[in-house]
């Protein structure tokens, strides 16, 4: 059965990278050409003809196995080699192969890597990546304005609500992000919304799919559909754009009548119909990062310049490359949990087009995003330069 | 691969470690691979991957793998990013793969009136940063995004550029610095506007396919930007499109910078795509340059009357930029959109022309598949730059044919372009003269042609040690 199964998934990838004509062409847009040695394996076409090449002769084992780990695991999933294979090639689901290489390697007990093994251990025994206490998840709204605080409706098992806040992980762990789900909450509060989030909320599932850990990444979508069913909302509303890919694309019986969105998209619609008023305006020179799994893979890129051009009007300023040209952080694809050799690094590159830009803030809507970039700022010396902020952080101070 | 493949990398890799950094010469078994990689439609074989791949940055390092190379007999094959379409940047045996991408220092001066970068800059890049000081870039290809200099510069690749109207792009190119295949380091040509009279060193090595040396500078004349104004024509017989082009040249019109065609069946799916109307023919779009746009335009419509005189349903200067766009945009998504609707393989072939026989030479390659082995039943779809009379007939290769049959297209293609080829005693202006050509190369100038490269080659390259292959075409 699960030899069936492997052959599957070799058979997917076969049949997939067979139809590359090897134009090269995913490489010119790929991050990892910028920020490695340059060698072809650090690119798409490299990275899924090692795959091919790996299965086609055999070569899944010993210490070719471990090269072929470390190239597939190398992959941010940014999805700009996706957009381009489109554009100018044979519309090749680049990074699905790759996920699916990914997926027979933790079949084969090659992947993920070894700094992975402990993130998907502590998905498995406490929902979320950073082997924090699943009991502690709420504990964020300690932190946070108490009558704000008070103001959030805790969905216990039964409860229903409108609107679901999907908090995710890193900003309900994570104490340096805690004014992220503070500042949105206070959004809603001023909204006057109904909405909650759910006392046992627990991974989107997303570091499992991206590691190739399926049978896990099936287990959260399994549980979070049943929960999201339960509650009856409307909409699932999202903190983090990985939880609202993944919602939105991965999970295979996700309810048909409940809407995703990200945070930006629900504030910017709330802009659009004139019920949040903008109060005072920036005066400081911002510029937008655009999260990958927000633009590039969902093609969500308007919103957040809505917002932006609402609350910095002049003061907001586009980087060179924005939108679907935008340079990933770095931080996707499971890439967060582990230390990666760049020569340049993404996220400090990222910093100087910001800079080159003129901005005095970098704003973004991930917080893995935020992480990357607030390390880069530190790693090129550019604190006193530039700081980066949540766009529900600055939203929040004007209205 | 076997153990003694396993020795033989490890042996390569703590030699040449004497030579570059570590860092830069890989025997990771999928890199290796990776560089072996081939623009066709056919698996590689085990023997091409090669035992290592290094990454010198400069032209010192370049030559300590030279000189290894010599005293070791392995050959060495330089590649870029792998993009060229004729199979010269892919190895066919055991060896060590030079990848140029290091070697990427690009400098503009703009006093000295030339730009020098290395092999491994990316065309695009390069082009861009001229083009934002006010320069125009000779170079072109299709793969301009991702196609090293290097390559471009060793096959004098035309690509969308009419090369009557500009010439060809090394025609720019002022000097190199080389690597020679016994590692010793040459500089050509000069840093003055004068090219040299006589004998330019340079001639050797851009546009000589990779035999004779390494290049691992260029030197790139920086010439002033045109104004440019967009033309477009719709002719409802491909014949009568074809006269319109010859008229262009014996009307003695200003050619060009780039003149593109699509046939009426390429046209409609391109035309489509953006959002165009149904088009009733096949059309033809091109860029006539001048120092103001007056002057473009006047060049324009005198290219306008000549295809006039052909009775075209269309033929307007084309002002709104959007447009322009989308007739750019529907030529260019033809080859995807086909392979992403069908989940075939697209391969095209270079079928040139000469100005006499262009009326016939379109309505051949229109038909260039028919009776052909293998490939005679297979959908064609033509287009092209039309303004070098070249032609690409795109042929879409069923993905689930074997290997075996994949090659046999591949060949059937290559030969039926050298038939053409022949029959109008043209050549190839974009993907070189050897590797998967080199049979076009003995047929078209005789043995006296390939014994005389074959002679250059052996002076230089005694033991073949610089990209074995291309001149023998096993590549």
């Amino acid at each position: 059965m699960e030899e069936e199964y492997i052959e599957e998934i070799k058979q997917e990838i076969i049949e997939a990278t067979s139809k590359c004509r090897i134009c090269m062409s995913c490489y010119a847009d790929c991050p990892l050409q910028e920020s490695t040695r340059g060698y072809v394996t650090q690119g798409p076409t490299g990275i899924t003809k090692a795959i091919y090449y790996g299965i086609l002769w055999d070569t899944l084992a010993g210490k070719d196995a471990e090269e072929l780990r470390d190239i597939v695991y190398a992959c941010t999933t940014c999805g700009a080699c996706v957009a381009r294979c489109e554009k100018s090639a044979c519309g090749i689901k680049v990074v699905d192969v790759i996920e699916a290489g990914r997926k027979l390697l933790v079949e084969k007990m090659i992947g993920p890597l070894p700094d992975q093994i402990k993130v998907l251990e502590s998905l498995d025994q406490e929902g979320n990546p950073y082997d924090e206490l699943a009991d502690k998840r709420t504990k964020w709204l300690e932190s946070i304005d108490k009558e704000d605080a008070k103001q959030v409706k805790v969905l216990q098992d039964s409860d229903t609500v409108e609107n679901l806040l999907f908090v995710g992980c890193t900003s309900s762990y994570d104490r340096d992000l805690v004014n992220i789900p503070g500042s949105i909450v206070k959004a809603f509060n001023k909204l006057k919304i109904d909405y909650g989030i759910l006392n046992d909320e627990k991974c989107c599932g997303d570091p499992a799919l991206r590691l190739g850990e399926v049978g896990l990444f099936e287990d959260f979508s399994e549980q979070n559909t049943e929960r999201f069913k339960n509650v009856k909302a409307k909409r699932v509303i999202n903190i983090c754009p990985h939880g609202y890919h993944t919602f939105k694309n991965n999970y295979a019986d996700f309810p048909s009548d409940l809407e995703v969105m990200h945070y930006t998209e629900f504030l910017a619609q709330q802009i659009d119909v004139g019920t949040l008023t903008i109060k005072t305006k920036l005066n400081q020179k911002v510029t937008y990062h655009d999260p990958c799994y927000l633009g590039k893979r969902n093609n969500s890129y308007e919103a957040p310049r809505k917002i932006l051009n609402n609350i910095a009007g002049d003061n907001f300023v586009e980087m060179k490359r924005n939108r679907a040209d935008s340079l990933c952080c770095g931080g996707g694809g499971g890439r967060m949990f582990v230390e990666v050799e760049e020569v340049d690094r993404l996220s400090e590159t990222r910093v100087r087009h910001a800079l080159e830009a003129g901005a005095e803030i970098i704003v973004t809507a991930c917080p893995w995003c935020h992480i990357q970039l607030s390390d880069g700022i530190k790693t090129s010396g550019n604190e006193n330069k530039i700081i980066v902020k949540d766009m529900a952080h600055l939203l929040a101070d004007c209205i | 691969m076997c153990e003694a493949e396993n020795a033989k990398s490890e042996k390569i890799a703590k030699a040449l470690a004497d030579v570059l950094p570590e860092k830069f010469i890989s025997i990771n078994r999928y890199e290796r691979i990776a560089n072996a990689l081939h623009p066709f439609p056919f698996d590689i074989e085990k023997e091409q991957v090669p035992y290592a791949v290094v990454m010198p940055q400069s032209a010192e390092e370049v030559s300590g793998i030279m000189k290894y190379a010599n005293k070791e007999k392995i050959p060495i094959f330089v590649r870029g990013s792998g993009t060229q379409l004729a199979g010269s940047s892919r190895p066919h045996t055991h060896g060590i793969v030079l990848n140029v991408r290091n070697l990427n220092k690009f400098d503009i001066f703009e006093d000295y009136g030339f730009l020098e970068c290395g092999p491994g800059c990316v065309v695009a890049k390069v082009d861009d940063a001229v083009a934002k000081l006010g320069y125009f870039f000779p170079f072109h290809p299709g793969s301009r995004i991702i196609a090293n200099m290097g390559g471009v510069v060793s096959n004098n690749t035309s690509a969308h550029i009419v090369d009557a109207s500009v010439g060809k792009p090394n025609d720019y190119v002022m000097g190199l610095e080389v690597v020679l295949p016994n590692g010793d380091i040459l500089e050509t040509g000069t840093k003055g506007m004068r090219r040299p009279a006589g004998t330019d060193l340079t001639k050797f090595f851009a546009g000589g396919d990779g035999l004779l040396g390494v290049i691992t500078k260029i030197r790139i004349r920086l010439a002033p930007s045109f104004k440019r104004a967009r033309g477009f024509a719709m002719f409802k017989d491909l014949k009568a499109l074809a006269r319109g082009v010859q008229r262009v040249y014996l009307e003695k019109r200003p050619l060009p910078l780039m003149m593109e065609f699509m046939e009426k069946e390429a046209a409609k799916i391109g035309f489509d795509i953006k959002g165009l109307p149904e088009p009733k023919g096949s059309a033809i779009f091109f860029v006539s340059v001048g120092s103001s746009e007056e002057e473009a335009s006047a060049k324009l419509n005198q290219v306008l009357d000549s295809f006039k005189a052909e009775n075209p349903d269309a033929a307007y200067e084309v002002t709104d930029l959007d447009e322009w766009q989308n007739l750019w945009g529907a030529r260019e998504v033809i080859g995807s959109f086909l392979m992403q609707t069908t989940g075939y393989q697209w391969k095209a072939a270079e079928v040139v022309c000469n100005l006499k026989d262009l009326v016939v030479g379109i309505e051949t390659a229109k038909n260039f598949n028919v009776g052909v082995p293998i490939i005679g039943d297979l959908k064609l779809y033509l287009y092209g730059h039309i303004g070098a009379l070249s032609m690409h007939p795109g042929i879409l290769i069923p993905s689930d044919w074997d290997n075996e049959m994949q090659k046999k297209a591949n060949n059937e293609i290559f030969k039926r372009e050298a038939e053409l080829n022949l029959k109008f005693g043209s050549c190839g202006g974009e993907w070189g003269q050897f590797s998967m050509r080199k049979d076009f190369f003995v047929r078209r100038y005789g043995e006296v042609g390939y014994t005389l490269i074959k002679d250059i080659k052996k002076a230089v390259d005694p033991d073949n040690i610089l990209n074995p292959g291309i001149l023998e075409g096993y590549r």
